[in-house]
């Protein structure tokens, strides 16, 4: 994932969880982050990114490391 | 078959006929089942890529159960559970109940004072959770009340090789296997009781109400700290010889019918809110399998209902119950059919239900008055509160304060929730436990915090505040951060001081907050405008 790519994800998800993004962020950490957020955040990378993500994909997105780690899969198969 | 002996149960677990369970513990219900299915499969966790025979799961209880008595953890004593949905948890929840342990579930997402209230509260032993909940666990452990109590990072349980002998203890139906606690209407949650003969015979009951086989299985969406992932998507399918999908409530929803599809799930439990954020996503029904979903904890919406299954072909079965009825103490029937909507259902073979009066005369068919149960899934008590207990417990009947009537054909229907109590996406919030912290703020001098409908919450919280001194809601909200749990966040603080037409919270002589007006005002001036 380039710079440019990972500043869109990460503006993605200061908008949806409305917090600063960090490297260490996770859904245990931002309180924010509940089911309807989450929902709503990956809705927000499919559409942006023009992406489908899988099931278990879906499951494992739960922090940004891992988030931007399966975006950077995708990308890369694109 | 065990016949329950009744004498040995306080008077508002005695139902007038005799009831029979088939084990005497939560635990030999599941050796039972992993004698008679060792190879099936009966846990899977799809986030994790973990999945259990009863078999396999069996021996990690059983390694879990030395773990603790190598801990010095034995029968009598608690352990609070500070855990996800995760194999952790179901592991320990089944090793404690092997042991004649109990089990105080608690809510990861609570802020440290709650977390550290229900610690101090139910007397717990020794406190399990995981390794991302490290940081919010050092802020618990600063409270030197809670000196001596082990708190254990499930990435360092060490299961040496068992060379001690894993005898089982003798654990009877009626003794405590778990404290779920609830929110209260002073403001602090209150322990309720739970014994090995609630779980067996609720999730007995439910089991055969819906027909459940060794080939039911469950998809268990909520969370496991609450009674209804416990008992309708674990301990019911479990009675049957069944299995269970266990999957984070947060990150699921999306994927409810991708994984009904991918592991063949044929019944779970919702909360209605959940069936409205799966309609609003648009998913498209991927699978064949599921039977029925069965749905509580919040008032059905009749559309909700009537697009749920109209869309998706899939009947919706509501019941009623309370943490306090172990989970669900009445159901409509199953199959679909049978179903009476407008209506909880009947009540459960293991349990009665009576509406009472304001004098406790129970009332006629088709009169409201408060909704009573009294049966085998009946808590024991709340833990620690004799006065509460005589009030609640009173005349042999659990007064649950929800109100409703039972109509002429035994069906019951349910009107309204207890007090002011606030049903925000299945949660229970009442409004003194945000007042209370509101209060705490020193340019607030009153304040009434409130549920205001919300479409796919079922309610969500509103407070409104009067000043003693300049404040904005922005710094308000900013002091709720970390004093409460996030679900309990209010979406607004409404200022008094600032409305035109409002110049107090509204009171009655003996000064007494008047939700109901404050509701109705909120409904009639700010509804369109937030």
């Amino acid at each position: 994932m380039n710079k440019t790519e990972e500043r869109k994800l990460f503006q993605i998800i200061k908008e949806v969880l409305g917090v600063n993004v960090t490297e260490d962020l996770s859904m245990d950490t931002v309180p924010s982050w509940d089911s309807l957020r989450h929902i709503q955040l990956l809705a927000k990378i499919e559409q942006e990114f023009d992406i489908e993500i899988d099931f278990q994909d879906t499951l494992a997105m739960t922090s940004v490391k891992s988030i931007r780690n399966i975006l950077s899969k995708y990308q890369s198969g694109k | 078959m065990i016949q329950v002996n009744q004498e040995l149960l306080p008077s508002h677990q005695r139902i007038g006929r005799d009831f029979f369970i088939k084990h005497t513990s939560v635990y030999e219900l599941f050796k039972s089942q992993a004698n008679a299915y060792p190879q099936k499969c009966f846990i899977i966790f799809p986030e994790y890529n973990v999945r259990f025979s009863y078999e396999e799961l069996d021996s990690k209880i059983t390694e879990q159960a030395l773990y603790l008595r190598q801990k010095r953890i034995v029968k009598g004593d608690r352990i609070g559970l500070v855990l996800p949905t995760s194999p952790d948890f179901i592991v320990l929840y089944f090793a404690a109940f092997r042991e004649g342990i109990t089990v105080v579930p608690i809510n990861p997402d609570l802020s440290p004072p709650e977390i550290d209230y229900i610690v101090a509260d139910a007397q717990v032993k020794a406190v399990f959770y995981n390794e991302p909940l490290s940081k919010k666990i050092s802020d618990v452990r600063k409270n030197t009340g809670l000196s001596k109590v082990a708190f254990i990072n499930t990435s360092d349980i060490s299961i040496t090789d068992p060379k001690e002998k894993a005898e089982l203890p003798a654990v009877h139906y009626t003794d405590e296997a778990l404290i779920i606690y609830t929110s209260g209407t002073t403001g602090k949650p209150k322990g309720a009781v739970l014994s090995h003969l609630n779980l067996l015979a609720d999730s007995q009951v439910i089991s055969e109400w819906f027909q459940f086989t060794p080939d039911t299985r469950a998809l268990c969406i909520l969370p496991l700290f609450h009674n209804n992932g416990q008992v309708i998507t674990l301990l019911a399918p479990l009675s049957a010889g069944g299995s269970t999908v266990m999957v984070p409530p947060k990150t699921s929803l999306r994927l409810f019918w991708s994984i009904t599809k991918e592991y063949n799930v044929n019944w779970t439990s919702v909360m209605p809110s959940i069936l409205a954020i799966i309609l609003s996503l648009k998913l498209k029904r991927k699978d064949s399998s599921m039977a029925g979903i069965i749905c509580g904890g919040q008032v059905l919406n009749a559309e909700v209902r009537t697009q749920f299954e109209n869309t998706f072909q899939v009947p919706i079965f509501e019941g009623y119950g309370l943490t306090e009825t172990t989970s669900f103490a009445c159901f409509n029937k199953f199959p679909k059919n049978k179903r009476k909507f407008g209506s909880v259902g009947r009540a459960l073979p293991s349990n009665d239900v009576g509406i009472f009066d304001e004098n406790d005369k129970e009332v006629a068919p088709g009169k409201e008055g408060e909704i009573c149960i009294r049966g085998l899934n009946v808590m024991t008590k709340y833990f620690g509160l004799d006065e509460v207990n005589k009030k609640v417990l009173r005349g042999g009947w659990f007064h649950s304060g929800d109100y409703g009537y039972i109509d002429a054909d035994g069906y019951i229907c349910f009107k309204t929730r207890k007090d002011y109590l606030i049903k925000k996406g299945g949660e229970n919030i009442y409004p003194s436990e945000i007042e209370n912290v509101l209060f705490g703020h020193r340019a607030v001098d009153e304040c009434a915090v409130i549920g205001v409908p919300n479409e796919l919450l079922g309610q969500d919280i509103v407070a409104f505040v009067k000043l003693n001194s300049k404040c904005t809601e922005d710094i308000l909200l900013e002091y709720l951060t970390n004093k409460l749990a996030h679900y309990k966040y209010p979406k607004r603080i409404i200022i008094i001081d600032e409305l035109a037409d409002l110049d107090d919270i509204p009171k009655g002589p003996t000064k007494k907050v008047l939700y109901k007006v404050l509701s109705e005002y909120y409904d009639r001036r700010l509804k369109t405008s937030i």
